[in-house]
Formats: structure tokens, C-alpha cells, sequence
């Protein structure tokens, strides 16, 4: 099964990195689609399959906690699993981002295997 | 606790606008920039002792609030940011690198080490960074208290520093 993933940041340079390893980690890959934050991610969501979805926390506009309540408030978009990827590992925020829904919490910097190994539980769908 | 121990404590505060012990900060620092780079560019620092003025450099602003509001600086030279900026990118040597994309990687390096210390430094807190962004020099207020590491690297200099608003 291939899948559509979308990422969420603010920053060009993560977004690279995050789209290249997802790339070559051998995932049956459909599409990697990139948003700058979270209201342009709902916007695409609302509009295209979407079957995960890696999102930073702090970004401008819409910010990564608002973009999770937004997502289980829209029957588009409610079941839609969500890793997190921050910097940001302070225990209040992690237990934020679970309790909205997080299918997984991400601690940048990451090294590849943590990130698909969170693929990998997000979304079932094992490397080929 | 006694009167002159609340007191000893209200004078520590106010020295340090924080909060924090320097050295804790300092170590924090010195831990969260090592460990940045080494995981996302390869990149190892070593730490140096005193300040440095860099002829030219990249410094990237990130700005934080929360229950401690503050400014962070990622200062380094330009050859290193050049170096950091392909090893973060994955880009060979023989392909140019704008200086806007060198910027942004610098901004990113340095918004996930403001990150990982503050996470250090105030696990039980809330943070919130705000949008990096590259600056002529430093953007602090008057009277805040900065703590500051620096670090040789194989191809030039870093400064990572943290400082608090002063009334916090």
C-alpha cells in the first residue's frame, strides 16, 4: 500500500531533509506534499488524500497544536494520523500534542531511524 | 526557609534575570550545541574559553517567551555555516549554495538548539519559540543577563547565547 504524506514546517531546510529521508527510506511512497503551516496543511487536506501527516509545533499563523484541533474537528481530516517533529520536549507539550491526538512525538534533532521507525507506527505501512 | 535565605535568593534571581544557575545554563548550552550538530550536520565543536568578535558571521535571532522570555543567538562564521549548511542539506561540494539557503539552515540549526535547551532548562514549563531570523547583530535589551558558550569548529567559529528579559 503506497501513501501520501504531508509536511508540515516553516522552515524550507527542514522540509528538504524531512522529504528526502522519507524518500529514500524505501516507504512505498505515493506523494510527499509540503505545507508551511498549519492553515495551508488544512487547506490541502480538505481538497487532497492525505494518509499522514509530520508537522512542526512553533511556526507562524497557524501553529501545530492549533492545526491537531482543527484536523479532529473536521470530518475530512479527523482521522488523519499526526507525528510531531520539535525541538520543543518539554513534558507540558508533549502530553499537549498526545492528548490532541499526536500518534507520535518526535524530538529534533532526530536521526533517520527514529523517523521511520514513528512512520512505521503512524501508519502500519512497513519499508519495502 | 529564613528571612535573609528568601533574601539571598531574591538577590540571586536578580543577577542572574533568570532564575538559573550559569553554569547550569552554560552547560545546557554547550550540551544542546554539540549534540545539534554532531546529529544533524556531523559537525563536531570544541569549547573555547572567553568572547569572540567574528569578522564575519551569520547570527540568527530566535526570540522566546513563555514563562521565561528571552532572546537566543546562533552566531558562526560564515566558512563554517557554509560547511554546517551542506552536511544539513545532504549537498555536495560542487553545487553553490545561495546565501539566503545558507541563512535558513543557520536559522533552523539554531531554532532546534534554542529548542533543546530551553527543554533542558525548563522541562516543566511552556516555551514558545518564535520565527528565527538573521540579523546584523545581536537584539537584546538593555540590563539582560546573557549566558554565552563559544566553540571552535574545524572551519571557524560558533556562539550560541541565552538571554533572559531582565525583570523575569
Amino acid at each position: 500500500m503506497s501513501f501520501r504524506v504531508l509536511i508540515v514546517d516553516d522552515s524550507p531546510p527542514m522540509r528538504m531533509v524531512v522529504r528526502r529521508l522519507i524518500e529514500v527510506s524505501g516507504f512505498p511512497l505515493e506523494q510527499c506534499l509540503i505545507a508551511s503551516d498549519g492553515k495551508e496543511a488544512l487547506e490541502m487536506m480538505r481538497h487532497q488524500k492525505v494518509d499522514l501527516v509530520l508537522t512542526d509545533v512553533h511556526m507562524p499563523g497557524m501553529c501545530g497544536e492549533d492545526l491537531m484541533r482543527a484536523m479532529r474537528c473536521d470530518d475530512r481530516t479527523w482521522h488523519i494520523p499526526v507525528v510531531v517533529m520539535s525541538s520543543d520536549s518539554t513534558a507540558k507539550r508533549i502530553q499537549e500534542m498526545l492528548d490532541l491526538g499526536a500518534a507520535g512525538y518526535l524530538i529534533k534533532p532526530f536521526y533517520p531511524e527514529m523517523l521511520i521507525q514513528q512512520i512505521e507506527m503512524a501508519t502500519g505501512v512497513a519499508r519495502v | 526557609v529564613s528571612e535573609s535565605g528568601i533574601q539571598a535568593l531574591v538577590e540571586h534571581c536578580g543577577r542572574s534575570g533568570s532564575g538559573l544557575d550559569g553554569i547550569e545554563v552554560e552547560a545546557a548550552l554547550s550540551r544542546s550545541a554539540s549534540m545539534v550538530l554532531a546529529t544533524l550536520c556531523e559537525a563536531s565543536a570544541w569549547p573555547a574559553s572567553g568572547t569572540h568578535c567574528f569578522d564575519d558571521a551569520i547570527c540568527s535571532v530566535i526570540p522566546f517567551s513563555g514563562g521565561k522570555p528571552g532572546v537566543f543567538h546562533f552566531i558562526i562564521s560564515t566558512t563554517a555555516a557554509l560547511v554546517v549548511a551542506r552536511s544539513f542539506l545532504g549537498i555536495r561540494e560542487e553545487i553553490v549554495l545561495k546565501p539566503e539557503v545558507v541563512d535558513a539552515v543557520c536559522c533552523e540549526v539554531g531554532n532546534i538548539i534554542c529548542g533543546s535547551v530551553l527543554s533542558a532548562l525548563h522541562a516543566q514549563s511552556r516555551i514558545e519559540l518564535h520565527c528565527p531570523v538573521v540579523s546584523s547583530g545581536r537584539e537584546e535589551r538593555a540590563g539582560a543577563r546573557r549566558f554565552q558558550r563559544v566553540f571552535e569548529m574545524e572551519q571557524g567559529r560558533l556562539e550560541v547565547s541565552l538571554s533572559y528579559a531582565t525583570l523575569q
